[in-house]
């Protein structure tokens, strides 16, 4: 069990991947990126998580939000974090409206989607407190 | 048994019980089955699929077309299938006041006075390719030609290098047709070059981006007024919208032409009088084209219902799916006079091959040039063309109809 908006969450789905041969065999080979997950009020908190070659190799939770340096940041709000993660928002959805905003290379996350689709799927396995 | 139990809607009927698009038999001609479904239950039943309804008069069909509250259009497909995105395909797949925003957004880009200067690109590509096909004497028009025009001036509307049209007609071809014979891996393929074709589209955003904010008014480009354009007023558009709106407005102006200029070219072919017709009177380009987008209304769009409605006694409920059979409206006796005969100077013509109301067609002037450049150069060129002896022109149908190949004299 994690609690919801809290690095709980990223350190679960890490230990979820590390784990998971499909991911780290097959699907995850290419991923290779920092990621900040970044949460709107009330939770107004930003966490951070490193993939090397599938494999998370760093969780936590950022202590400020000024010059985040990442490959990708994903921003929604609260809401919309939860409605992803418990499968009521369809996160391709929430992209292309606007309700998840990215900031970082299009065309590779693109090329990636089907990776990070397997990501929010195992994210959204998590029970959450 | 109620009147409206007795109303028949092709139950005893196998060819429209099971009729799908995508069965084999109805892949060379489809109009025998829509002119007897129009005749004989205007409201027919295909049970593929889960079941579906048919439209085939022009007036249920134009209705669908103008109450799009009644007609949603998402999911527009029947059965809904793989051209890369698994989401409501921005606009097409759009209704209601969401719909109204993303028209309101597109709509500039193809006035009239933005499109006017890429008819001379039609008639330079036409040129060209025309000119490669003489040295030779004879082509396959779909991939010489047809499928290769359009690309070209999709690349020329979005400003992007000519020389990157080969990987674009490899990723469309791939797209519009069954890139296998296992269904499964088809929508696999299907899926994959979706992401590589957006890919495409994702780095050139991506360029722009870090080339800074976008030119905003009327001398922006393509890209740039859709990333300066606002939602409603409401936000800007998310790259992802913006990255639909150009997949979309590719594969729309790509199959639709490709299928209209294929099956006209093919027309003239096999038909030498109507092709002499327009080689002395060259004046009745217009209307002919007009007459040809009727003949043969290309597309098969689907509408799901947003409520329980009744339609020439047929009763059908919320969340049914209808299928608008084009090909079959536009040959409807009740709107058009000697329906069954191509008129080049038919007037009116009140065709729907570009649909109407909301969700008409927005590059109905460009399709309108891609069609009567072409012709008539080809015409100028080649005034004795003819199918290649010993050849057979193999058609599909899918959303989509047209020629898959067709080998030609050119004399």
């Amino acid at each position: 069990m994690a609690k919801f908006g809290t690095a709980e969450v990223y350190k679960e789905m890490g230990d979820m991947l590390n784990n998971d041969d499909e991911w780290l065999n097959k699907r995850g080979t290419k991923i290779s990126y920092s990621m900040v997950y970044d949460y709107g009020e009330p939770v107004d908190k930003a966490f951070f998580t490193r993939f090397e070659a599938g494999r998370v190799t760093e969780v936590r939770e950022l202590e400020s939000r000024g010059n985040i340096d990442a490959d990708f940041v994903i921003s929604g709000s609260t809401d919309t974090w939860r409605g992803v993660l418990t499968k009521t928002v369809d996160p391709t959805v929430a992209l292309t409206r606007g309700q998840l905003k990215v900031k970082g290379k299009m065309a590779t996350l693109l090329k990636n989607m089907n990776a990070f689709k397997y990501v929010i799927e195992k994210m959204s396995q998590i029970p959450l407190d | 048994m109620t009147q409206q139990q007795q109303v028949d809607i092709g139950t005893d009927d196998p060819e429209i019980s099971q009729f799908h698009y995508g069965r084999p038999e109805y892949q060379e001609d489809a109009n025998p089955v829509f002119d007897r479904i129009r005749q004989k239950c205007p409201v027919a039943r295909s049970e593929l699929f889960g079941g579906f309804w048919m439209l085939s008069k022009y007036d249920d069909v134009l209705r669908a077309y103008q109450e799009p509250e009644l007609f949603s259009s998402y999911p527009n497909p029947i059965p809904p299938n793989g051209i890369g995105s698994e989401r409501p395909v921005i606009p097409v797949e759009t209704d209601g006041p969401d719909h109204a925003k993303y028209r309101k957004i597109l709509q500039p880009l193809f006035t009239v006075a933005r499109l006017r200067p890429l008819e001379a690109k039609v008639l330079q590509h036409a040129t060209e390719l025309i000119d490669g096909i003489a040295a030779r004497g004879e082509c396959e028009f779909i991939t010489e030609f047809a499928h290769v025009l359009p690309t070209r001036v999709f690349l020329d509307m979005m400003g992007w290098p000519i020389e990157d049209a080969p990987k674009f007609l490899e990723w469309t071809e791939k797209l519009m047709r069954e890139p296998s014979p296992d269904p499964e891996e088809s929508l696999q393929i299907k899926e994959e070059t979706g992401l590589e074709l957006i890919g495409y589209f994702a780095e050139e955003l991506d360029r722009r981006e870090e080339l800074g904010p976008p030119q905003a008014g009327d001398d922006a480009d393509f890209i740039d007024w859709l990333r300066s354009a606002s939602f409603g007023g409401e936000r800007p558009l998310t790259q992802f919208e913006i990255l639909d709106c150009i997949f979309i407005i590719l594969l729309a102006g790509l199959d639709t032409v490709q299928g209209v200029l294929g099956l006209s070219i093919e027309f003239l072919a096999k038909n030498p009088g109507y092709r002499r017709e327009l080689i002395e009177h060259p004046e009745r380009i217009d209307t002919a084209v007009e007459e040809l987008l009727r003949w043969f209304a290309p597309v098969l769009p689907g509408r799901r219902l947003t409520r329980d409605v009744e339609i020439r006694g047929v009763p059908m409920k919320k969340d049914d799916r209808v299928m608008l059979l084009m090909g079959s409206a536009c040959r409807d006796g009740d709107e058009f006079d000697e329906p069954l005969a191509v008129d080049f100077e038919r007037s009116p013509n009140r065709h729907i091959a570009f649909g109407a109301g909301a969700h008409r067609c927005l590059g109905a002037f460009l399709a309108r040039a891609e069609l009567r450049i072409p012709i008539q150069e080809w015409l100028k060129r080649f005034p004795d063309y003819g199918i290649k002896e010993g050849t057979t022109v193999i058609h599909h149908l899918s959303a989509v109809r047209g020629v898959t190949e067709m080998y030609l004299d050119c004399r």
